[in-house]
C-alpha cells in the first residue's frame, strides 16, 4: 500500500485526519482544553476510526458491478479485481470511508484483514494494539463486553460514556465494528445519526417518472389534437 | 460449506479509569450544554473542521452525461409520441427527434468511459442485474435505450432517406412492413418507458447518497424529468428552425413548443420546491462556486430568457426566427448548466463538515431527546 506522505495537520497529535484508500485504520485525537485552565476539565479523547462493516452497508448495496460484497465472515468488503472506479459507493458511505486511489483507479478500503481471517489469524489492529482499545471476536460477546464496560465507566463515574452504533436505529443497521465513546459523536466526526440513503428511493423513482409520464401524455393529447385539424 | 464463523471487532475508545480530575461533574439536565433539551439549531462538536464524508469524484463528464442522457429521452419520447399520435402532421417532428435523440446519445458512453476509475471495466457494470442499485438499474436502462434507440433510428432513416428505400426494395416488402411495425410497436412499447427511466434515474441516482445537497430530496426527481423533456423540445426546435428554409409558421398550437413552455414551468416549480426542502444545504449552488451556474445559467437562460424569447410579441418573421433560436440554445443552455451545478455542487457540500453534521441530524422534534453526552464547547473553541 502506498505511503499517505507525511502531513502535520497542527490540529492535534492526529496528523492523519481521516479514513481514505491507503488509510484503512486511522486514531481521532481530540484536545479539549479549557481556556480557564481548569485542569479538571480539561481532556483528550481518542477514537481509533475504521470502517465500520455496517451490517446494511450503504456502499455494498450501491455498488453497481456487484464489487462490494458481504464476505463468509459478515464484513464488507471490495474486490479489487472488479471494482471499476465508478465512485458511487464513495458518495453512498454516511461515514465517508471509502475512496478512489489515483494509483490504480479502484476504491480501497480496511478489508478487517480478510487475508488473516482466512488463516484464522485476528486482524492486524486488534491483534497490535497493546491497551486491548481494539477488540476482535464474535460479535454478541463483544456487544456484551462493550455493555459491561460502560456500565464499568458510568459506575466509575464516567457518565458520559455510551456505545455507538452497537444497536441498530430507525434509520440505520447495527455497526458490526462499532465504538465506545464519551463525548457527542460529531467531535470524533462521526455522523450524530447516520441515515440510511436508500429510504423512499421508490417513491423518489415514482415522483421522477410521474412528471416524465404527465409531461408524455401531455404531449400525446397535443400532437393527436394538432394531428386531426 | 465451511462452518460460517462470525467473527467480528468493536474497537473502544476509552478514556483512562478515572483517577481524581479528569471527570466533569454531571450538569442538571436543564443546563444547556447537556443534550437533553437542547436546540437543534445550536452548534454541534466538530473535529477540526476536517470533512466527515468524502465527496463525489464525478466531473464534468457525469454531469454532461446527465444533461444529454436527459435530452436524448426527451427528444425519444416526444418523437415517438408524434409519430404514434400525430400522423402525417408531424412526421417531421419524428424525424428530427430521432435524429436528435441519436445525436445527444452517442457521447453518453463514452463520457461514462472517461469517468471511470479503471476505464476498461464499463462492462462491468452489467456483471449483475442489481436493481437496488440506481446505477446498475441506470446501465441496463441506458443499454436497453440504446438498442431501442438504435433500431427506431435505423427505421426512421428506411422510411426517410432514398438510400433506404432503395436497400429495402432487395427484402420482399410484407417481411419489411412486419419488421417496420414490430420497430414501432417496441421503439414505444419499450423505448418510451427506458426514456422515461432514463431521464428520471439520474435524480434517484444522486439523491441515493449521502451527499447533503442530494440526499433523499424527492423533488429532484420533478426537476431532472422536467428538465429532460425540456431539453428535448428544445432541441428538437432548435434543429427544425435551422432546417426550416423559411421562418415557420406562427408558434401558437405547436405541440413541441408548448410542452417545452410546460416543462419550463413544472422545473422551476420543481427548483423552488427542491431548494425549500433543501434549505440551508443548498448554499453550494445557492450562495457558493456554483452559484452562478445555478442562478444565471438554470434559471436565468434555462426558464427566464427561454420563456421571454417565446413570449416577446414579435411580427417580423426574421426577428421571430432569431428569437426562437436563440430561446432553444438559452434552454439547451439552460439545462446543462442545471446538471453541472447539482452534479459539481456535491463537491463543496461533500467536503463541508458542517452540512454533513446538520445533515446527519435527527429528524422530527426540535428538542433533542436522543440523551447522548455533549461536550460545553465545541472542541475546536475550546482551543
Amino acid at each position: 500500500m502506498p505511503a499517505d506522505g507525511l502531513n502535520y495537520t497542527g490540529n492535534s497529535y492526529d496528523n492523519t485526519s481521516q479514513l481514505g484508500a491507503t488509510t484503512w485504520r486511522h486514531v481521532a485525537f481530540v484536545e479539549q482544553v479549557d481556556k480557564t485552565r481548569r485542569r479538571e476539565s480539561s481532556r483528550w479523547l481518542m477514537m481509533s476510526d475504521v470502517c465500520k462493516h455496517c451490517v446494511e452497508a450503504p456502499c455494498q448495496e450501491a455498488c453497481p458491478t456487484g464489487s462490494i460484497i458481504y464476505n463468509e465472515f459478515g464484513n464488507v468488503y471490495v474486490q479489487p479485481d472488479i471494482c471499476n472506479g465508478c465512485g458511487y459507493c464513495i458518495v453512498a458511505c454516511p461515514f465517508g470511508v471509502l475512496e478512489r486511489s489515483d494509483n490504480d483507479g479502484h476504491v480501497h478500503k480496511c478489508t478487517l484483514c480478510y487475508d488473516r481471517q482466512k488463516s484464522d489469524m485476528t486482524p492486524a489492529c486488534a491483534k497490535a494494539c497493546p491497551t486491548e482499545s481494539i477488540q476482535f471476536g464474535p460479535i454478541e460477546e463483544l456487544r456484551e463486553r462493550a455493555q459491561a464496560r460502560v456500565e464499568a465507566l458510568q459506575a466509575q463515574g464516567e457518565t458520559r460514556a455510551y456505545l455507538y452504533g452497537a444497536e441498530a436505529t430507525p434509520e440505520y443497521s447495527e455497526l458490526n465494528a462499532f465504538f465506545l465513546l464519551t463525548d457527542h459523536p460529531n467531535a470524533y466526526n462521526l455522523p450524530e445519526t447516520p441515515k440510511k440513503a436508500t429510504k423512499g428511493m421508490f417513491a423518489r423513482y415514482v415522483v421522477s417518472l410521474a412528471v416524465g409520464v404527465a409531461l408524455t401524455g401531455l404531449s400525446a393529447l397535443l400532437f393527436a389534437r394538432g394531428g386531426n385539424e | 460449506m465451511p462452518e460460517k464463523r462470525v467473527r467480528e471487532h468493536t474497537n473502544a475508545a476509552e478514556i483512562p479509569a478515572q483517577a481524581g480530575g479528569l471527570t466533569r461533574p454531571t450538569p442538571a439536565p436543564t443546563d444547556p450544554t447537556t443534550r437533553k433539551g437542547r436546540r437543534r439549531d445550536e452548534p454541534r462538536p466538530s473535529y477540526y473542521d476536517v470533512p466527515m464524508l468524502k465527496p463525489p469524484v464525478w466531473r464534468w463528464e457525469i454531469a454532461s452525461y446527465f444533461f444529454l442522457g436527459g435530452l436524448s429521452a426527451g427528444a425519444y419520447i416526444l418523437a415517438r409520441m408524434a409519430a404514434r399520435f400525430g400522423g402525417k402532421k408531424y412526421e417531421e417532428v419524428t424525424d428530427i427527434g430521432t435524429a436528435v435523440a441519436a445525436t445527444a446519445f452517442l457521447p453518453c458512453a463514452p463520457l461514462l468511459i472517461h469517468d471511470l476509475g479503471d476505464p476498461k471495466r464499463l462492462h462491468y457494470m452489467l456483471r449483475i442485474f442489481k436493481p437496488k442499485s440506481p446505477m446498475n438499474l441506470g446501465s441496463w436502462v441506458l443499454t436497453g435505450y440504446g438498442a431501442t434507440l438504435t433500431l427506431a433510428a435505423l427505421n426512421q432513416w428506411r422510411k426517410g432517406s432514398r438510400k433506404g428505400q432503395e436497400i429495402s426494395a432487395f427484402v420482399p416488402s410484407g417481411l419489411v412492413n412486419v419488421a417496420s411495425g414490430a420497430t414501432d410497436i417496441a421503439a414505444d412499447g419499450i423505448g418510451v418507458p427506458l426514456a422515461l427511466l432514463l431521464a428520471g434515474y439520474t435524480s434517484v441516482l444522486l439523491s441515493t447518497t449521502s451527499n447533503p445537497l442530494w440526499t433523499r430530496k424527492i423533488w429532484l426527481g420533478a426537476v431532472f424529468s422536467s428538465s429532460a423533456i425540456a431539453s428535448g423540445a428544445e432541441a428538437i426546435n432548435l434543429a427544425r428552425e435551422i432546417r426550416a428554409p423559411a421562418p415557420g409558421p406562427s408558434s401558437a398550437g405547436d405541440p413541441v413548443r408548448t410542452i417545452a413552455a410546460v416543462a419550463r414551468v413544472t422545473e422551476a416549480v420543481a427548483i423552488t420546491g427542491y431548494l425549500k426542502e433543501t434549505g440551508e444545504l443548498a448554499e453550494p449552488i445557492t450562495k457558493g462556486k456554483y452559484s452562478p451556474l445555478f442562478k444565471y445559467g438554470a434559471i436565468g437562460a434555462g426558464l427566464v430568457v427561454a420563456t421571454a424569447c417565446d413570449l416577446l410579441p414579435v411580427k417580423n418573421p426574421k426577428t421571430k426566427r432569431a428569437l426562437r433560436i436563440a430561446g432553444a440554445v438559452a434552454g439547451l443552455a439552460g439545462g446543462l448548466a442545471l446538471r453541472w451545478a447539482i452534479t459539481l455542487g456535491g463537491h463543496p457540500s461533500g467536503s463541508d463538515p458542517a452540512a454533513a453534521r446538520k445533515s446527519s441530524q435527527p429528524e422530527g422534534s426540535p428538542e433533542d431527546e436522543s440523551g447522548l453526552p455533549l461536550s460545553a464547547e465545541p472542541a475546536d473553541k475550546l482551543l
